[in-house]
């Protein structure tokens, strides 16, 4: 099965840059562009993993996080949370659970990856383990 | 205003006769230690995210060359937004230099008696085309007589320009219409369009260094707060008027007029 990946994000740039990034790699990824759509849209594009930027328009990352981690559904949901933010200052800010992945920006192709790949990993751990 | 306060005791013959309280007024350290957080600030956030883009860019780039087949047109597109976004950086340095220039005093203005028609129609043949590009109406709307006023041509075109660049970067569709009459003694030149508009509480911070209305949105950079300094330092006022999101918003500014004329 082809990992589908939501990427939330509210500039175009970053978008084709992530797409970029990752295209070559077997994921299918969709692109979402604030806060309100990404929750409107978990049910039909049924991700296996989040990339969530912090930084948002009316309704930000942290929040959507939030709200991930209230619903049942979505509650173990890898997320990848990017933020040009120090950690320390997100951890603070999130509550981050050990399935949140923290990357700062700028980040290397490779660090995105290896962060996708880490969040990804912990999920099917889990469902191995039962 | 801010003190800095030192009390300390009056020494004689070895007893302490009275106690000594100084005070010094360090507005002016505060508010350059304010104006450089906000530099760190600004620097932060207009000049990371677009560097972090290049970075990146690069980097891609430098996979997408060495790679055994070239894509074309994924590699124009990302050699495109590398080029794009070191443009926004060296727009924004200069930016940021040129209002510290204003506000320092470091630059002079050349002043000179102006037939402020003609300077909006060089702003109006100027930004024509971008606004055609984006399938906007760029109109004139003002008198043939207007009075001449004094001012600094460069500069007073400059906040043209940049009133109806921000006019089009937030409209998507419909027009942008500047206009000039007299008004009170004074010219008022305006920028109206039919764009995304500014909610109430934002109205009079549209002026601040990179003020954005939304957190992560994109911002109006330091194009107004130039603006605005230059039509301060020409004796003359600027605002913004909007009924709020989705409404538009109109620009304006005054300039005072040449002594002797329209009286």
């Amino acid at each position: 099965v082809i990992p589908t990946l939501m990427i939330v994000e509210d500039d175009e740039e970053l978008h084709e840059l992530y797409t970029a990034m990752l295209e070559p790699l077997d994921y299918r990824l969709v692109r979402v562009y604030s806060g309100e759509e990404a929750l409107g849209r978990l049910e039909e594009v049924e991700p296996n993993l989040m990339i969530l930027d912090i930084l948002l328009g009316t309704l930000m990352g942290d929040a959507v996080f939030r709200r991930l981690r209230q619903e049942p559904r979505w509650r173990d949901l890898p997320v990848v949370i990017v933020s040009v933010l120090a950690e320390a200052r997100c951890r603070e800010r999130l509550e981050m659970d050990e399935r949140a992945v923290f990357l700062r920006k700028p980040f290397r192709k490779e660090q995105l990856l290896a962060a996708v790949q880490r969040g990804l990993t912990t999920k099917e751990e889990e469902q191995g383990g039962g | 205003m801010w003190y800095a306060v030192r009390i300390g005791p009056v020494w004689r013959d070895g007893e302490v006769v009275s106690a000594m309280l100084i005070a010094r007024d360090v507005s002016e350290r505060k508010r350059l230690e304010e104006m450089k957080d906000n530099l760190i600030r600004d620097v932060s956030h207009e000049l990371r995210t677009p560097l972090a883009k290049v970075q990146m860019s690069l980097e891609l780039l430098m996979e997408l060359v060495e790679a055994a087949e070239i894509d074309r047109e994924r590699t124009g597109r990302i050699a495109g937004l590398a080029t794009n976004n070191v443009a926004r950086l060296l727009e924004t340095v200069e930016g940021i230099l040129d209002l510290s220039r204003l506000e320092a005093g470091i630059w002079s203005y050349q002043l000179e008696v102006l037939d402020l028609g003609e300077l909006l129609y060089e702003a109006y043949g100027y930004m024509h085309s971008l606004a055609q590009v984006k399938g906007l109406d760029l109109e004139a709307d003002f008198a043939q007589d207007l009075p001449p006023v004094e001012g600094d041509r460069e500069k007073l075109f400059r906040v043209l320009v940049n009133l109806v660049d921000n006019a089009i970067k937030f409209t998507s569709e419909g027009s942008v219409r500047l206009g000039a009459r007299v008004r009170d003694g004074e010219v008022e030149v305006a920028v109206a369009d039919t764009g995304e508009g500014i909610s109430g509480e934002n109205v009079g911070r549209v002026f601040e260094r990179f003020f954005q209305e939304q957190v992560g949105a994109q911002g109006a950079g330091i194009g107004l707060a130039i603006c605005r300094a230059i039509v301060e330092g020409h004796g003359g006022r600027i605002w913004a008027e909007s009924g709020g999101r989705d409404q538009g918003a109109v620009f304006r500014f005054t300039l005072p007029m040449v002594e002797g004329e329209g009286l």
